[in-house]
């Protein structure tokens, strides 16, 4: 019996099955880790352990898988970690966490956004891509930034106005 | 009422934890273990012959092992999350010989690596003999296609259960006398509604790992609402003794009732069992599509007799429901489709409901949000709406004369319970008409019906319309649900409470939290919730029937109480007072100006002086079943040259009691609302041979930000003696208004009614140009 | 199939990697990485990563009328390029803006490049029709050259690799486009798109429409477009009399059928001409 499952041999095939190097940029820390030809960015952040992003769908449909991926917001689910050598990426994680969040973060608690969790860190990074460019967006721009990210909590009301107290935040905070 | 922790919108406790992504998802859990995907059947209904290259498969790389129905246990059981003796019929095996819906798992390949148990699965080549299968359920009884075909499937409590006519569960009921009634009416009434399939669509797709502790005790993590349910059923059907099962519920991504389920769970179990190693299964959105639950399509035919003062004399509701090819919920949601609607129009003297559950060969139906009522207010909202059409009658109006009133009661409540009687009882706590008076006010209704009053006649590109729906939905089961709790004081003033119920992203821990805090007058984020572990934890029943505030709150509060006590008395000892003149703020006990804080108290009782740990267990069963009320207005605008419908605005006035967390209370409203509307507009499950077409968010729509309508949640809280602190609940209710809401104001825009769901474009542009 | 054996190949260069291609086709090239990763294009050999070839850009040639964009140019930089220009709604710049507005959702057009969709052309697609308005060339390989309807033609046949479209448009005709879908998020059921222009008396002088979802990917006939040709715009009768009877061809998929489509394309288009007055 395996307790926790501790096997060796097994660590070892995994090792296999990961043969192309890269050296990527995550929340600030430089690293070199092991990928493969087809392994999206999505699988590989999770199976090194970044396991705030999420995975919904696989598909490029709910956006629960978000990141920033060199200053740009993307579904990491539809891109290859191979293809991200240099590459800078940024997770909800690194932008804060519980005891330290973000104003973001912080927003989206506040204004009552967060129900189940699953699709908030991606939301937050989307409502971070939008809030570097546009730092007063109207509903309209919000609404369309975070066309990506589908919820099925909270229908979105308070998502929005997550987002607006956000922008406010961020504004006190400059 | 002036309360310092209860009806705010307090934060919730694991809300930084969750936007920062710090907590734990099932997914989440970062041990080794093997993975386990499924080979699933093509086929609506077939027998499996032989699985074809079983021995080269097992020979793949990193392949371990491979389950299918000749090598697993049997034993015939119900996946449905419900209380023992289970209210549906024990029908599914693991694995059986026979698929009865194309999705149905076949065989689960077990590897070392995800990609090798997919690569060993879409390899994997079975042999089926296919059948005849049957999709027609309201004529199943009469098919020669029988879905459950002398397998043993039973029913575990006395309820008329025939599988060899395809009869998955029957309910009849009634007060007066329907028939004579109906044909002594001045006016008569008869219509057919048909409601369709759909998906939760939980964002985290279900999953479950299953790994020995150092003791060598089977732990499962998994994706449920139902954690207890999950540990006996696993136990009973893989055989593993549930003394050492221990089953655990992380943060969950949003369950529905899609999650009140024990999907997964003996899967993994039984592959760690027989591995010895752990095993996790993720499901892919494909698979949660047709190889979990959906919503029960129903047809109802709706008859009623009346005179032309809309005087309804008698009301008959027949409830025809599709099972899909199994049983879980068939029963339960068929009775609640009579029990959480017809109560509302309680002055009909003569009431009839009959329901029948069949099983067809396509995806199961289960458990979710709305559990019938959903599919029974488009019906009797509809229904009603067109009677009072006729009668040239307001529905405002209308309801506000007949609606159930405070202090009344229905005979439907004791009629019709879940498969046993159900329990009378007199609605106290009741602010329906309020709801309806306020809602339209802030609506217009008024005003609106008179502006479109002529669009049906008119020659507009967009024409618009007004409707709505009238809700009620129940909190808890009674005489059936139980929940139970431990609280205990820490020696620095703060407490820890540890509850069976399980917060699915609902925030009930926080409202547990609220609910302690403000008993005890301590800060909210001096109460620590522990939640949902089957070892640590005490019973709850789970997340469902809307009972997690009602009941699971109830046990809450009265454990609070227990503790307080406790409290005070320690505090008159060492104020050196009589306990009637300790008054608590603060986390502070007085007497007059001395005063002691908690922490010093609980260290006096843990420490110095008669010692104990100041600790309260409590359990509670509900003995009633206080409905919420609602009112929805629905404005929309449909597109004549589309037939696109466009929700304007939306506004619902909601009674769900005391709401403890005013921002989770509108979330709760504002989240169902918006699930109903696509339900009403854009979800929709293509078939093609039993078949799923559209197994995935790009073709089975749900509405994004850019999609929702302006949406305005309005309470008007009533009080609810027997509810903690007044509440009642508000999880399920507001899925039910849209689509009866939407279909009556497009009546009202068209002149056209909308019998089945659900309303796209097509089928509105064909009823639109059919109509000319 | 041995999915971890696939080769990744990253060129410095545009040359170095159509050259990769043409040496073996088996080896696909892969720019936002959407359409490979939608359809699973896992049966070949190795990916040849764009990235470092110099291919995003936008260059205006606001004399000739004339822009050129580079194959690995997403969708948003074309969308933040066109509207920091402030073109008009009715232009060519206003229709592709709105085109490729509503395709996919925010964040994927961060990753949808104009070449790659170009290449994928499913029957979806946002950009076809627009672009079909216009006199477009696709470069590719060694600045080889093809016009844009020819392209979607042959591209499956000839292995290749999308360096530049060159876009040339008209800018004294005005330009219209609308999708139809279910939902924001959604794939278009058809896309129409017409560029026009009128005299005086508010009639035709120029008509020219493409339609994309329909059967055989895009409808596009010159004898229809004719006979728009001194129609009046306020002459509903002659307007409904010509789109009626023209059939645009589209098929039947499980969610909307070919009537339907039809009929709500045709209904759409007649409204649309009718609000050009206005």
């Amino acid at each position: 019996m395996s307790t926790f499952g501790k096997k060796k041999s097994y660590k070892k095939n995994l090792q296999e099955n990961f043969d192309i190097k890269i050296s990527i940029n995550i929340n600030g820390e430089e690293l070199i880790a092991n990928t493969n030809a087809t392994e999206t960015l999505l699988n590989f952040l999770r199976r090194i352990g970044y396991k705030d992003v999420k995975c919904g769908c696989e598909e490029g449909a709910c956006g629960a898988c978000l990141v920033l991926l060199d200053g740009k917001a993307v579904n990491s689910c539809q891109i290859f970690a191979a293809s991200c050598e240099n590459s800078k990426i940024l997770t909800s994680n690194g932008l804060g966490d519980s005891n330290n969040p973000h104003p973001i973060q912080k927003a989206f608690v506040d204004a009552g956004a967060v129900q189940c969790g699953f699709c908030t860190p991606g939301m937050v990074i989307a409502t971070y891509d939008l809030l570097n460019k546009n730092p007063q967006p109207d509903e309209e721009q919000i609404k369309n930034a975070l066309n990506g990210n589908l919820c099925r909590c909270t229908g979105y009301v308070k998502i929005i106005e997550a987002v607006k107290l956000a922008a406010s935040y961020m504004k006190k905070s400059n | 009422m002036g309360y310092k922790y209860i009806e705010k919108s307090i934060e919730k406790i694991d809300g930084k934890a969750l936007a920062s992504g710090d907590e734990i998802f099932t997914d989440d859990v970062d041990i080794d273990c093997y993975h386990g995907v499924f080979v699933r059947s093509p086929h609506p209904y077939a027998k499996i012959l032989d699985i074809e290259n079983l021995e080269q498969i097992k020979k793949f790389n990193g392949v371990k092992e491979i389950f299918w129905y000749k090598n697993t246990p049997q034993t015939l059981y119900t996946s449905a999350g419900q209380g023992y003796p289970e209210p549906s019929p024990y029908d599914c095996r693991m694995f059986s010989e026979y698929v009865r819906y194309a999705g149905e798992p076949v065989a689960l390949i077990v590897a070392d690596t995800l990609e090798n148990a997919e690569n060993a699965a879409s390899s994997l080549v079975v042999k089926y003999e296919e059948k005849k299968p049957l999709f027609d359920f309201v004529n199943a009884e009469s098919s020669d296609v029988i879905v459950h075909y002398k397998d043993g499937s039973f029913a575990k409590i006395p309820v008329r259960y025939e599988p060899d006519k395809n009869l998955a569960a029957y309910v009849e009921v009634e007060a007066g006398k329907f028939k004579e009634n109906y044909e002594k009416s001045e006016r008569k009434l008869s219509r057919i509604y048909g409601n369709h399939i759909a998906q939760h669509c939980a964002i985290e797709p279900h999953a479950a790992i299953a790994y020995f502790d150092q003791r060598g005790r089977l732990t499962i993590i998994t994706t449920t609402q139902v954690p207890f349910h999950a540990r006996r059923i696993t136990s009973m059907v893989t055989g593993i003794d549930a003394s050492i099962i221990r089953v655990i519920k992380p943060r969950i991504g949003g369950g529905f009732g899609s999650k009140q389920e024990v999907i997964l769970e003996p899967y993994v179990a039984y592959a760690a069992w027989v591995l010895k190693y752990p095993v996790k299964i993720r499901l892919s959105r494909a698979e949660v599509f047709f190889g979990t639950r959906t919503r029960h399509q129903y047809q109802m035919i709706m008859e009623a007799g009346y005179e032309k003062d809309g005087k309804i004399n008698a009301i008959s509701m027949t409830a025809i429901e599709n099972a899909g090819a199994y049983g879980p919920h068939s029963l339960t949601v068929l009775t609640n489709v009579g029990s959480k609607t017809l109560p509302i129009l309680n002055k009909i003297p003569n009431v009839k409901f009959v329901g029948k559950s069949l099983y067809s060969n396509v995806v199961v139906g289960g458990a979710y949000r709305g559990y019938g009522a959903t599919q029974g207010q488009f019906a009797l909202n509809c229904f009603i709406d067109e009677i009072l059409q006729e009668l040239e009658l307001d529905p405002v109006d209308y309801f506000n004369k007949w609606a159930i009133d405070e202090n009344e009661s229905s005979p439907i409540f004791k009629a019709l319970g879940e498969g046993t009687e159900g329990v009378e009882q007199v609605v106290k706590a009741n602010n329906l008409k309020k709801c309806l008076i306020k809602g339209a006010e802030l609506f217009d209704w008024k005003g609106k019906r008179l502006q479109y009053k002529d669009e049906k006649n008119s020659n507009k590109r967009y024409k618009r319309g007004v409707g709505i729906a009238v809700l009620m939905q129940g909190s808890a089961i009674p005489m059936v649900d139980m929940a139970s709790c431990y609280l205990k004081m820490q020696d620095d003033g703060s407490a820890i409470l540890m509850t069976g119920a399980t917060d699915i992203g609902t925030g009930a821990d926080t409202v547990f939290a609220q609910i302690v805090a403000e008993t005890l007058d301590i800060p909210v984020t001096k109460v620590h919730v522990i939640a949902a572990d089957t070892d640590v934890t005490p019973f709850d029943t789970g997340a469902y029937a809307s009972s997690t505030t009602y009941l699971s709150g109830n046990a809450v509060l009265s454990a609070a109480k227990k503790v307080k006590n406790q409290i005070i008395e320690v505090a008159a000892k060492i104020l050196k007072t009589d306990p009637e003149n300790i008054k608590l703020e603060n986390e502070f006990a007085y007497n007059g100006q001395n005063k002691v804080s908690y922490a010093d108290i609980v260290r006096y009782a843990m420490y110095q002086h008669e010692q104990f740990q100041i600790q309260a267990v409590s359990s509670e069963y509900c003995k009633l079943s206080p409905p919420p009320f609602a009112v929805h207005f629905a404005e929309i605008e449909v597109d004549t040259l589309t037939g696109k419908i466009k929700v304007l605005s939306y506004l619902a006035t909601v009674d769900c009691g005391t709401p403890i967390n005013i921002a989770l209370t509108e979330g709760q409203c504002e989240g169902a609302i918006v699930n109903g509307i696509s339900y009403a507009l854009t979800e929709k499950y293509y078939f093609k041979n039993g078949r799923m077409l559209n197994p995935s968010f790009n073709r089975y729509k749900i509405f994004n930000t850019m999609d929702i309508p302006p949406i305005k949640v309005v309470l008007i809280p009533s009080y609810e003696e027997t509810g903690p602190y007044g509440a009642k609940s508000v999880s399920e209710i507001n899925i039910n208004g849209p689509i009866p809401a939407i279909a009556n104001a497009f009546a009202y825009a068209t002149g056209i009614r909308l019998y089945t769901s659900p309303f796209t474009p097509d089928v509105i542009l064909g009823l639109l140009n059919s109509s000319k | 199939m041995n999915k971890a054996k696939l080769k990744w190949y990253n060129p410095q260069n545009f040359e170095e990697a159509y050259k990769i291609h043409l040496n073996n086709p088996l080896i696909i090239p892969c720019a936002g990485s959407t359409g490979i990763l939608r359809t699973k294009r896992f049966k070949n050999e190795g990916f040849i990563n764009l990235k470092y070839c110099n291919l995003s850009y936008i260059k205006e040639d606001k004399i000739n009328n004339i822009i050129r964009i580079g194959a690995t140019t997403t969708f948003n930089e074309i969308i933040e390029y066109l509207k920091s220009q402030n073109y008009s709604e009715d232009s060519f710049f206003g229709i592709l803006l709105n085109s490729l507005s509503s395709a996919a959702s925010y964040p994927l057009r961060n990753r949808i490049t104009i070449g790659g969709s170009l290449f994928d052309l499913p029957i979806w697609s946002d950009i076809i029709s627009p672009l079909l308005l216009t006199e477009t060339n696709i470069i590719y390989n060694d600045d080889k050259n093809i016009l844009l309807p020819e392209y979607i033609e042959k591209r499956k046949k000839i292995p290749h690799i999308i360096k530049e479209i060159v876009i040339k448009y008209n800018t004294n005709i005005q330009y219209f486009t609308q999708r139809f879908s279910l939902t924001n998020f959604d794939y278009a059921v058809f896309r129409f798109s017409f560029s026009y222009s009128i005299s005086q008396d508010f009639r035709f002088n120029y008509f020219n429409c493409a339609i994309s979802g329909t059967k055989n990917l895009i409808f596009i006939d010159k004898s229809f477009n004719e006979q728009f040709i001194n129609i009046c715009l306020d002459d509903e009768e002659s307007l409904k009399k010509v789109i009626e009877k023209q059939l645009f061809g589209f098929s039947s998929d499980f969610r909307f059928d070919e009537e339907y489509k039809e009929k709500t394309c045709k209904n759409l288009l007649i409204e649309s001409i009718k609000r050009i007055k206005n």
